[in-house]
């Protein structure tokens, strides 16, 4: 008898295997981070302290309008079209971390919280996320996810080593977890598409 | 036994479902693909299903290429629900 489970967790799984979600998820820490490290060597003007900014938001909302262009142009013609079906605990995920957002930036931006002037803070965020990393690449068995958990665990003393402000080790933590996501997805990618090879003729159905 | 759903029970026809039930829509590459079937048969299956109205299928155009969508529909999903049920009913007395 067919594993139903298994069978209805397909959708998603193909999709995260295209390698596009990482790609794109990958791409926006980078420009998040690198438009950090701009903001820092420009001088202290409104203009070229907002415009780095807006300038990152835009690339990121490029970045996934790209991410959905591979999609449409790549990878459906492939392997299919689908459209995953949220399951309710990601959903219930989602909408946490967007509540944590909302919640988080008005309270980092009103009080200086002493956790958030501390140097351990980005260490420990690398740490946390080496941990469930470790977890949920043993759980799954997938072992590139445990290779990220290792190397999270290695950037953790880098980050708290820096010579930087948190506001700097924030930027440098999401360059460092953006590119390795960047190639990751990209491999994947190049990995599909070397697999599924363009159907000589549309499927009619 | 005689009560389980044979539209359902068909492991071809229960392969799709399943595909379906994780999915809003998905096209018939995709389920060609997935279940390994090949076109012919899948579009019978797709065809049954969608006479029990347990799926709903849209043929539109992607450009100049047809396009076959296929949802599960709601009597489908609470079809597949109690057929795994009773399936795993029937199991457990094993």
């Amino acid at each position: 008898m067919a594993d139903i489970d298994k069978l209805s967790r397909r959708p998603a799984e193909y999709l995260a295997e295209t390698g596009v979600p990482l790609l794109a998820g990958g791409l926006v820490f980078l420009l998040l981070g690198c438009s950090i490290l701009i903001q820092r060597i420009l001088p202290r003007s409104f203009v070229a302290q907002e415009a780095p900014k807006w300038t990152a938001i835009c690339c990121c909302v490029a970045a996934l309008w790209l991410a959905k262009l591979i999609k449409q142009r790549a990878v459906f013609p492939r392997g299919g079209y689908v459209e995953p079906q949220p399951h309710r605990k990601t959903r219930i995920l989602v909408w946490f971390a967007v509540f944590a957002v909302v919640i988080s930036v008005p309270v980092a931006g009103l009080g200086r919280l002493p956790f958030l002037e501390s140097r351990f803070l980005w260490p420990a965020f690398a740490m946390a996320a080496a941990i469930l990393g470790l977890v949920t690449g043993w759980r799954q068995g997938t072992p590139s996810m445990m290779w990220f958990g290792l190397y999270l665990i290695c950037l953790a003393p880098l980050l708290w080593w820096l010579p930087v402000d948190n506001y700097e080790r924030w930027a440098w933590a999401q360059i460092a977890l953006g590119v390795p996501i960047t190639i990751g997805g990209a491999i994947r990618l190049k990995r599909f598409l070397k697999a599924h090879p363009l159907p000589l003729e549309s499927p009619r159905g | 036994m005689d009560d389980v759903d044979r539209i359902i029970h068909e492991p071809a026809r229960l392969m799709i479902a399943a595909l379906l039930s994780g999915a809003k829509e998905a096209d018939f590459l995709f389920l060609l693909r997935e279940t390994g079937l090949t076109k012919g048969n899948l579009s019978s299956h797709l065809a049954k299903l969608e006479d029990a109205a347990y799926v709903e299928i849209e043929k539109t155009f992607r450009g100049k290429i047809p396009l076959t969508l296929v949802r599960l529909t709601s009597k489908g999903r609470a079809a597949l629900q109690s057929y795994r049920k009773r399936m795993n009913g029937l199991l457990r007395h094993l």
